[in-house]
């Protein structure tokens, strides 16, 4: 800032006085002037930062990069003494849990069926059916006991059903032997009969099974129907009903 | 005595008034800007916490996920974390029958004439066993086309043990069963588990072995 108009300047131009003491001439806004010494450094352009500020921000660089080093070594060691020391190993756990088709204990029993359905209801009712049990459990399916049906007449040597079971309402499987051989409407009907007599619980399931033991008594075919796998054979004419898994 | 000029950040000293014609010394001093070495510490400060947390907390896990499949109390041998009592409980509450024959306990289910059945072999510590499972073998038994969904959950369900907590693995193990248990058989390792699947011809069975890679 100059001086006010009238004032005296020193010969050298840079002091003006103001009646009590020298006062500095400030230079005009403009280019900055070459510095002398003891003249006071001009101010930095914006984005060039001053030795001191570069020499500052190195430093805080290089304490960071320390810090974020221990940091890193001090929390690692730390929490692996943490979890190592708070954790104790699993010795064990509970078993997973079984998928849907795991087979299980209540899938050996054919659903509903009872060895009186079997014996009663559809052998006794046909007429003289004899029924005898076995000594053996079934080395095939494990059953703990076995009987044996045969009708009384002469064709007692050409027919024969087989239940195996391990209580009178747990029925593990049921099986028709018929000697008749295929293309014989008596076996045919004792197939269906049997396949009726095991889905009788279901009256619309009792007679597609009828139908289908009917329809497939003469050729070896399988088939799952409520819960019951049926399957026939020619050799020997047979037809057995198992769980389906 | 030095007089403040107006220009703030700097202290000048007049010189005589009597020599007004003498240069006059400036004493610059560059005062802190103010707040940015505070700032600082405190960034520095922040940077190093967040570093110590994220560090801790990654080693926390790491040593935490180790201990717990920590194998050493049987040998490095086993089924980690799962004794071979609560895999036959299991299996027991599901229906098979299971028998201890001391080296191993055999489990069995027949449904009709399939027949599934598991041996489950104690791992072998010094001169005694464990009650952990270092090898499985599950059998399927007369398996025909309707057994097939029962055979693959069933020999997944064991084949899966060793990788219960990790369901990408156990996914894995799955997913190559289900491309061999209808084929005629295959080996591959997975993690640190061998698993065979054969095909008996003579048995008609289907037969897979667990046992720890060595």
């Amino acid at each position: 800032m100059g001086a006010p108009p009238g004032r005296p300047y020193s010969p050298d131009g840079r002091f003006w006085w103001d009646g009590a003491s020298w006062q500095p001439v400030q230079p005009p806004p403009g280019p900055p002037a070459q510095q002398g010494p003891g003249v006071p450094p001009a101010p930095a352009p914006p984005g060039i930062a001053p030795a001191g500020r570069r020499g500052g921000t190195a430093v805080f660089v290089l304490v960071t990069v320390g810090t974020l080093i221990a940091a890193l070594a001090l929390g690692g060691v730390t929490g692996a003494a943490v979890g190592l020391t708070t954790t104790e190993p699993v010795t064990d756990a509970a078993a997973p849990a079984f998928p849907e088709r795991f087979p299980a204990g209540r899938q050996r029993y054919l659903p509903k069926a009872t060895v009186t359905m079997v014996t009663v209801d559809w052998l006794r009712a046909a007429g003289s059916w004899r029924c005898a049990k076995t000594a053996a459990p079934d080395p095939l399916t494990g059953a703990k006991t076995g009987m044996i049906c045969r009708p009384g007449d002469a064709a007692g040597r050409r027919m024969s059903v087989f239940i195996w079971y391990d209580a009178p309402d747990r029925l593990v499987s049921v099986k028709a032997d018929c000697k008749l051989g295929p293309g014989t409407k008596t076996c045919a009907n004792l197939f269906a009969k049997m396949a009726g007599t095991l889905l009788s619980p279901d009256p619309a399931l009792r007679a597609k099974a009828e139908a289908w033991a009917g329809e497939n008594a003469d050729r070896a075919a399988v088939t799952a129907i409520g819960g019951i796998r049926l399957q026939t054979s020619t050799r020997p004419h047979s037809m057995e009903a198992v769980p389906a898994i | 005595m030095p007089r403040r000029t107006p220009n703030s950040g700097l202290a000048a000293i007049a010189p005589p008034v009597r020599n007004p014609c003498h240069t006059p010394v400036f004493v610059t001093v560059e005062l802190p800007p103010s707040g940015r070495r505070p700032r600082r510490r405190i960034a520095v400060g922040v940077i190093g916490l967040v570093a110590f947390l994220l560090a801790g907390l990654g080693a926390y896990a790491v040593a935490r996920h180790d201990r717990l499949q920590d194998t050493k109390y049987c040998g490095h041998d086993c089924v980690p974390g799962i004794g071979i009592g609560t895999v036959v409980e299991a299996l027991q509450g599901r229906g098979h029958t299971c028998v201890d024959n001391r080296q191993f306990w055999s489990c069995r289910l027949s449904i009709g004439r399939v027949r599934f059945e598991a041996d489950l072999f104690r791992s072998v510590s010094g001169a005694d066993f464990s009650e952990y499972i270092s090898k499985v073998e599950a059998r399927i038994v007369n398996p025909d086309s309707t057994t097939a969904a029962a055979g693959l959950d069933y020999t997944s369900w064991f084949a899966a043990l060793p990788h219960r907590d990790d369901p990408s693995t156990a996914e894995k193990v799955r997913g190559w069963l289900t491309e061999q248990i209808t084929g005629d058989g295959d080996v591959t390792f997975i993690m640190d588990w061998e698993y065979t699947l054969e095909r008996e011809a003579n048995t008609r069975s289907v037969e897979l072995t667990m046992s720890r890679r060595h």
